[in-house]
C-alpha cells in the first residue's frame, strides 16, 4: 500500500514541505510489493478451488443446517472456589502496589492473576508513569520457558535435595567465595547479602552487562561517593547531552521523562527548556532535541573539551573549526543559565564523566539539577568483574554465586568467562529461565519473578518502593532471597525478614501505597580539584581506523534479559521502527557511497569477530559509524529469543570500564537480502500538514503559529449525531510526547492485542491499535524528528462507518466509533476507507494457546478471531467501568475518573488527555480551546475526536 | 413455460426451506428451559423459597461486580457443618472441601464471550429483582433457564424502561435531578449514562 502511495509522491526526496519518512521512500520495489500479497497465506484452505468443489461445499452446508437444530449447547462445567479469599470477588479487579526494575507500579489482578501493570501515581519519583518494559513485564511472568525446578549438574531434583547438596558443597568449598549480583538498590537484600558475606568470607561484586560503572567511579573521584548521580530535569533550562539517552535507555527513564516533558510545555512558569544533543547515532532522546548534531565519537570528545574550555578558563582547548560555532552557542546558553543547566554524557568512560561533573560543578548545577548523594546501594564496577574472571581462570575461586545474571552471554569475553566458570568447583546461578550461563553452571536455582517476590528498592535516594508478590509462584520456584536464607540458616520467610527490617514503618500503609519516603537526600560534598589530567586523557584517547562499531542499548530490549518477551520484540523501535531483530545501522551517506539499502545483508568485522546481519539505513547516523544493538543472538533461550538477531556483546571492549563504542572495523556487502520487519514504510505524509510545528519564539509572538492552516468546513450529507450524555474526546500534546512507545504496549496488554511475529510484521500486518508515526525533516544526516501517536480518531463523520455493509462499525451516542466484532464479516472496506489507516485486520487466529500466557489476557475484552476487523475502542471497557463505579457510588462521573490505558501509562507529563468534551470544566475542554489545537486531515471534514497540539521546538 | 414454472416452484421451495432454516437457526444456542441435573441435588425452592435465604447470601457478587458468583463450597458449610451433616448430598460438599477436589456444577445460564454483562449494573444500580431475569427461582426444585437470555430479550426490557433509544432520556434525567437529592437506588437512568442501545455498551 505504502509503496503505491510512494509512487505517486514522485521521486523527489525532499517533499513539498520538507518532511520525509524513509530514505527509500522513492523506491518502488516490486519484491516488497509482492510481500503485501503473499502467495502462501491461505494454506489452510487446502481444498482445490473449483466450481465443482464450491458446489459440493455449498450442498453440504445447506443440508447440514437443519441438523444443527437438534444440537444442544455442549455441557459446560462451572467450578466455584472451594474456599474463597476474602478480598477476591470474581469479576472485580484488585490492585496491588509493587516495583519493577526501580519503577513503582500497580499490578491489576483478576481472580488472583496479574493482567496489567500501571505506574504508581503515589510515587514522588515517577509520578505514575511506567515504561515499555514494565508494561510488558507481565508476559515475562507467564513465560512458559521459565525453569520449573532446581538442577544440579544438569539434572532436576527437589528443593530439599538441592538445599542439602548446595549447603554441603558450599561448606566444602576451598578458595575464594564470590557472590555476583547486578547493581542492588534493595536495602534488605543487601542486609541479607552481608550475612552471606560474613558466613563464607565472601566478596560481593556487582556486574551490569550494560554498565554505568564509570558514572559511579567518576562520582567517587569528584564527590567521594560510589553512586549514580540523580538529576532534576524540571529545573534545567538548558540540557546538553553527549549521547546520553536519558529518556530511553539511560536508567530512570520514567522519572526523567516526567520531569523533562514538564519543561517541554511552553506555558511552564520557568519557560521551555532548550535541549542540545550530540551523538553518533540517533537515540530516542536525540530525536527530541531542539538542536541535534550528528558527530562521531572523536568529534564528540572534541566538543566536550571545547565546552569544558568554555566554562573553565584554566583549561585551554581549540575545537575543530566546523564545531566552533556550535560550542560557542552552547557555552553561551549554559553560562546564561548557570545553576539551571545540565550536562550529561552517555559514555561509560571515567575521564569523560569526571569532565562532565566538573562542567556541572563550574556551572553551579550541583544541588540544583544534579545531585551526588550518599547511598548504601551497591553499583557495578566493571574492573571488579574483569578481575574476577581472571581469578576464576587462575583457579583461585572455589565458590561462585550469581544472581539473575548471564555473563556467558553478555560478558565481553564470554569464552574466557566460560573457561573460568569451568574451573570453579561450586558454581551457582539463580535465574528465571535457562540461559547460556545456566548450561555451564553446576547448581541452578530457579528464582521467582518480581511479581512473585518480596523485596524493596530505593527508587531515588529518599524514596523506597516495596515489591510485593501478587501471585503464588507459578512454576514451583523460590525467591532467591529465601534460598539464601535457607543456606544461611535464617529462620522465617523473607517477608518476615523484610518486615522486621522496616519495623519503623506502618507496614499495611506502606504495602498499600507501595512507596514511602524513608530518608532525606544527603548530598556529598564536592572535592573536585583540577581535572586537567582527565581532560588530557580524553584528548589522548586513541581511536582506531575504519568504521566505528557502536554496540548500543536498544529501547525495551536493553541488555537482553527480557529478550523472550514477545511484547518487547514486536514493539517498533521508536527510531528505526524495526521489530524482532537487531541490525547494522548505517548513515544515508555511507549507504549511498557503498550502494547499500535497508535489508541488505552485511558482514561486520572488527578483525576478530565476524557477524552477518541486515543493515538499516538510518538518518542521523554519523558517516563513519555503524551501530548494532545489544541483547540479541541468544543461543539458549525461549522460542522468542533463541537465535533471533546476532550477539553484539563481543564488540564491547574493556578499558578500565566497559567501552561500548571503542571497536573499529569494516563492513562488507554479501549480496543477500534479508527480511526486515519494519513498520515505518507504512505511512508517508504525502506533503500534507499532518504534523504541525512551530518554534518557541514564533509561538511567543503568535500562539497560533504553525497552526494557521484551518481548511474550510464543508456541508454534511448526513444528519448530525445526537449528542446527549457524555461526549468523549482526546487530545495529544505533540510537544511533550517523546515517542517512547510505552503506550503501545500498555494498549496491547489492556486490549488483548495479539503479537503476530516477524514475518507478519514484514507483511505489514502488525496489529497495534496505537502506533507512533515518526517523521523526518531537513538534512538526512542531521534530521529533525517528529513523533506522532496515531490511533483511531473516532471521527464524527467517520468514513469507515458508511462503507460497512453490515453496520459493524457505527457511532455511539457518546461519540465513539464502535467496532462490533460479532457483527463484522471482514470485508475490510472500512480499513480501505480510513484516511488514518488505523484499522487492523485479523488475518489469522493468532495464537493464544499457551496455557500460561493466556492468563495475561484481560477478561473484560474479547479475543478477536480470524476475519475480524479491530481498532482502538478508546478503552470502552474502562469507560464502562468508570461509569458503573460512579453509578454504584450514586454520584455523577467526575473528570479524570476514567483514564484510558495509553494515557495512564504515559511517562510524559500531560501528553495524552482524555475526557468529556461537553463538560466545559473538564481538562480536555481546556486543551480543545488551546491555540495549538488541530485535527489531522481537517480538510476531509471527518471531524475527529482525537485532537493534536502543535509541536514546539525551542529554537 | 413448463421450465419457467419448474424454476418458480424450485425457487419458492428453496425460499420456504431457507426461511425455515433461518427461523430455526435463530433459536440456536439459547437453551430456554434448560434444566440439567446437578452433581449435588440442591433445591433453590428449599433454600430461597421455604427458608427465605437472601439470594445474595450465596450469590454475593451480584451487587458488586460482573458475576453473581456460584457460591464457594465452603460457604455451603457455613450452615451445613451443623445441619443435615449425615445427608449423602451434604457429605459430597464436606468431601470436596476435605479432599480439595471441587464439585463441578453444570452451568445453566450462558452468554457468549463477545457480550459483556454486569450483574452489579442491574442489581445494584438499577434495582432489578433477580426474578426478573431468572424467573421465580424460589419455586424451582431443579433450577432451569426461564428466559431466553438473547439480545432481543435484553433490548426489549431496556426499551420498556426507557433506557434505550428511541426514547429521549435527557428529560427523565432532569426530572430526577429536580425532584431528588442525588440519585436513588433503582433510578431508571443517570445523567451521562449514555444510551443503552449502543452496540459497544455490551460488545467489546
Amino acid at each position: 500500500m505504502s509503496n503505491l502511495d510512494n509512487k505517486s509522491s514522485g521521486t523527489n526526496e525532499t517533499q513539498v514541505d520538507g518532511y520525509w519518512q524513509d530514505v527509500e521512500q522513492k523506491v518502488l520495489d516490486p519484491k516488497v510489493l509482492s510481500q503485501e500479497f503473499g502467495t502462501d497465506e491461505f494454506d489452510s484452505f487446502s481444498v482445490k478451488k473449483s466450481r465443482r468443489n464450491f458446489l459440493k461445499i455449498m450442498g453440504f452446508s445447506v443440508s447440514a443446517m437443519p441438523l444443527t437444530g437438534c444440537i444442544k449447547i455442549p455441557v459446560k462445567k462451572a467450578l466455584p472456589y472451594l474456599n474463597k479469599q476474602d478480598d477476591v470477588i470474581p469479576g472485580v479487579a484488585n490492585w496491588y502496589a509493587s516495583t519493577f526494575e526501580g519503577t513503582p507500579v500497580l499490578v491489576k489482578t483478576r481472580e488472583g492473576r496479574p493482567i496489567k501493570i500501571e505506574g504508581n501515581d503515589k510515587s514522588k519519583t515517577t509520578m505514575g508513569g511506567a515504561n515499555a518494559r514494565a508494561q510488558a513485564s507481565v508476559l515475562s511472568l507467564y513465560d512458559s520457558y521459565r525453569l520449573r525446578s532446581p538442577m544440579v549438574n544438569g539434572s532436576s531434583l527437589e528443593w530439599d535435595q538441592f538445599d542439602s547438596q548446595f549447603a554441603k558443597a558450599m561448606s566444602e568449598t576451598t578458595g575464594e567465595v564470590v557472590i555476583v549480583t547486578p547493581s542492588i538498590t534493595s536495602p534488605t537484600e543487601l542486609k541479607l547479602l552481608k550475612s552471606f558475606i560474613k558466613k563464607y568470607g565472601a566478596t560481593h561484586i556487582a556486574y551490569d552487562a550494560v554498565s554505568r560503572s564509570a558514572f559511579a567511579e567518576a562520582n567517587e573521584i569528584t564527590h567521594g561517593v560510589f553512586n549514580q548521580s540523580e538529576y532534576n530535569f524540571e529545573q534545567a533550562d538548558v540540557v546538553l547531552s553527549f549521547g546520553a539517552d536519558f529518556l530511553g535507555t539511560f536508567g530512570n527513564d520514567v522519572a526523567n521523562t516526567r520531569q523533562y516533558s514538564k519543561r517541554r510545555n511552553a506555558k511552564h512558569p520557568q519557560g521551555m527548556n532548550k535541549h542540545y544533543h550530540i551523538e553518533p547515532m540517533m537515540t530516542l532522546t536525540g530525536s527530541n532535541a531542539d538542536y541535534r548534531y550528528t558527530r562521531s565519537a572523536v568529534e564528540e570528545r572534541d566538543i566536550l573539551l571545547g565546552v569544558l574550555a568554555g566554562v573553565d578558563s584554566s583549561f585551554k582547548h581549540s575545537v575543530q573549526s566546523e564545531n566552533k560555532d556550535i560550542v560557542t552557542k552552547m557555552v553561551n546558553d549554559l553560562k546564561a543559565s548557570s545553576g539551571k543547566s545540565l550536562v550529561l554524557s552517555g559514555h561509560n568512560d571515567v575521564n569523560t564523566q569526571v569532565v562532565v561533573n566538573k562542567i556541572n560543578a563550574l556551572l553551579g548545577n550541583y544541588g540544583q539539577t544534579v545531585f551526588a548523594t550518599k547511598t548504601e546501594s551497591v553499583f557495578a564496577k566493571d574492573a571488579d568483574m574483569v578481575s574476577l574472571v581472571d581469578r576464576m581462570n587462575a583457579g583461585s575461586v572455589g565458590g561462585l554465586v550469581m544472581i539473575g545474571l548471564n555473563p556467558s552471554y553478555n560478558y565481553f569475553q564470554a569464552d574466557k568467562f566460560n573457561a573460568g566458570l569451568n574451573k570453579v568447583k561450586v558454581s551457582t546461578l539463580f535465574t528465571l529461565a535457562e540461559n547460556e550461563t545456566s548450561k555451564l553452571t553446576k547448581f541452578v536455582a530457579p528464582m521467582n519473578h518480581t511479581y512473585e517476590s518480596w523485596s524493596d528498592s530505593m527508587v531515588s535516594s529518599s524514596e523506597l518502593s516495596i515489591t510485593q508478590p501478587v501471585i503464588q509462584p507459578l512454576f514451583g520456584t523460590r525467591m532467591w532471597t529465601e534460598s539464601m536464607m535457607n543456606l544461611l540458616g535464617v529462620e522465617g520467610t523473607f517477608h518476615d525478614y523484610l518486615k522486621s527490617n522496616w519495623s519503623s514503618l506502618d507496614w499495611s500503609k506502606t504495602l498499600h501505597d507501595g512507596v514511602v519516603i524513608v530518608s532525606g537526600m544527603t548530598s556529598a560534598a564536592s572535592k573536585i580539584g583540577n581535572i586537567n589530567s582527565y581532560a588530557a586523557a580524553i584528548k589522548n584517547t586513541k581511536s582506531g581506523t575504519g568504521l566505528n562499531i557502536v554496540a548500543y542499548t536498544k529501547y525495551g530490549i536493553e541488555n537482553g534479559d527480557m529478550a523472550n518477551n514477545p511484547f518487547l520484540q514486536e514493539l517498533p523501535n521508536p527510531i528505526t521502527k524495526a521489530t524482532w531483530d537487531n541490525y547494522a545501522m548505517v548513515s544515508p551517506s555511507f549507504a549511498k557511497t557503498n550502494g547499500l539499502k535497508s535489508g541488505d545483508e552485511v558482514e561486520l568485522t572488527d578483525g576478530k569477530i565476524k557477524m552477518k546481519l541486515p543493515c538499516i539505513v538510518q538518518p542521523g547516523t554519523e558517516t563513519n559509524t555503524v551501530a548494532v544493538a545489544l541483547g540479541y543472538g541468544h543461543t539458549v533461550g525461549g522460542k522468542v529469543a533463541k537465535n533471533l538477531g546476532r550477539n553484539a556483546y563481543p564488540f564491547v571492549s574493556f578499558d578500565n570500564t566497559f567501552n561500548y563504542c571503542g571497536s573499529y572495523g569494516a563492513l562488507s556487502i554479501t549480496g543477500k537480502k534479508l527480511v526486515l520487519a519494519q513498520t515505518q514504510t507504512h505511512h508517508s505524509m504525502e506533503g500534507r500538514d499532518i504534523v504541525r510545528e512551530t518554534t518557541f519564539s514564533a509561538f511567543q509572538e503568535n500562539p497560533k503559529s504553525g497552526n494557521q492552516v484551518h481548511k474550510p468546513k464543508t456541508v454534511h450529507i448526513y444528519p448530525a449525531h445526537k449528542k446527549d450524555g457524555h461526549q468523549w474526546g482526546m487530545a495529544i500534546n505533540l510537544s511533550s510526547c517523546t515517542g517512547c512507545s510505552a503506550c503501545i504496549i500498555s494498549c496491547s496488554a489492556e486490549n488483548n492485542v495479539p503479537v503476530v511475529g516477524k514475518q507478519e510484521v514484514a507483511n505489514k500486518r502488525d496489529m497495534h491499535w496505537l502506533r507512533l508515526d515518526r517523521y523526518y525533516k531537513g538534512d538526512e544526516n542531521q534530521p529533525e524528528v517528529m513523533h506522532m501517536p496515531m490511533l483511531c480518531q473516532h471521527c464524527d463523520n467517520a468514513p469507515c462507518e458508511n462503507v460497512c455493509p453490515v453496520l459493524a462499525t457505527v457511532q455511539s451516542s457518546d461519540g465513539l466509533n464502535q467496532q462490533i466484532y460479532n457483527r463484522c464479516v471482514g470485508t475490510r472496506y472500512c480499513a480501505n476507507n480510513c484516511p488514518y489507516k488505523v484499522r487492523r485486520f485479523n488475518w489469522f487466529n493468532y495464537d493464544h494457546s499457551d496455557a500460561h500466557e493466556r492468563l495475561a489476557l484481560n477478561p473484560d475484552v474479547g479475543v478477536r478471531s480470524r476475519g475480524i476487523m479491530e481498532k482502538c475502542s478508546m478503552c470502552i471497557q474502562r469507560i464502562q467501568e468508570g461509569k458503573l463505579t460512579a453509578k454504584r457510588e450514586r454520584r455523577e462521573l467526575a473528570d479524570g475518573d476514567i483514564k484510558v490505558a495509553c494515557q495512564q501509562s504515559c511517562p510524559s507529563d500531560n501528553t495524552i488527555i482524555f475526557g468529556d468534551i461537553k463538560d466545559p470544566n473538564s481538562e480536555i475542554s481546556q486543551y480543545l480551546e488551546d491555540d495549538r489545537q488541530y485535527t489531522v486531515l481537517e480538510e476531509l471534514n471527518v471531524q475527529p475526536r482525537v485532537n493534536y497540539l502543535t509541536k514546539i521546538r525551542n529554537k | 413455460m413448463k421450465k419457467l414454472l419448474g424454476a418458480l416452484v424450485a425457487f419458492i421451495a428453496l425460499g420456504a426451506f431457507s426461511t425455515f432454516i433461518v427461523v430455526q437457526a435463530r433459536h440456536l444456542g439459547f437453551n430456554q428451559g434448560y434444566a440439567p441435573d446437578q452433581p449435588v441435588a440442591f433445591s433453590h425452592k428449599k433454600h430461597a423459597g421455604n427458608l427465605e435465604i437472601d439470594c445474595q447470601y450465596c450469590h454475593f457478587g451480584a451487587d458488586k461486580g460482573r458475576h453473581a458468583v456460584i457460591p464457594p463450597t465452603a460457604l455451603c458449610l457455613n450452615c451445613h457443618s451443623m445441619i443435615k451433616t449425615q445427608s449423602p448430598e451434604i457429605k459430597k460438599l464436606q468431601n470436596a472441601v476435605d479432599s480439595g477436589e471441587n464439585i463441578q456444577w453444570v452451568k445453566v445460564n450462558h452468554y457468549p464471550d463477545f457480550a459483556y454483562f454486569n450483574h452489579a449494573q442491574h442489581v445494584n444500580v438499577a434495582g432489578v429483582s433477580c426474578q426478573k431475569c431468572h424467573g421465580a427461582v424460589e419455586t424451582m426444585d431443579i433450577y432451569h433457564q426461564k428466559e431466553k437470555l438473547a439480545m432481543g430479550w435484553c433490548i426489549e426490557c431496556h426499551r420498556e424502561n426507557g433506557i434505550a433509544p428511541p426514547d429521549d432520556h435527557a428529560e427523565i434525567v432532569e426530572q430526577y435531578k429536580s425532584t431528588q437529592e442525588g440519585y436513588p437506588s433503582g433510578a431508571k437512568l443517570y445523567k451521562g449514562s449514555g444510551s443503552g442501545g449502543d452496540c459497544a455498551k455490551c460488545h467489546y
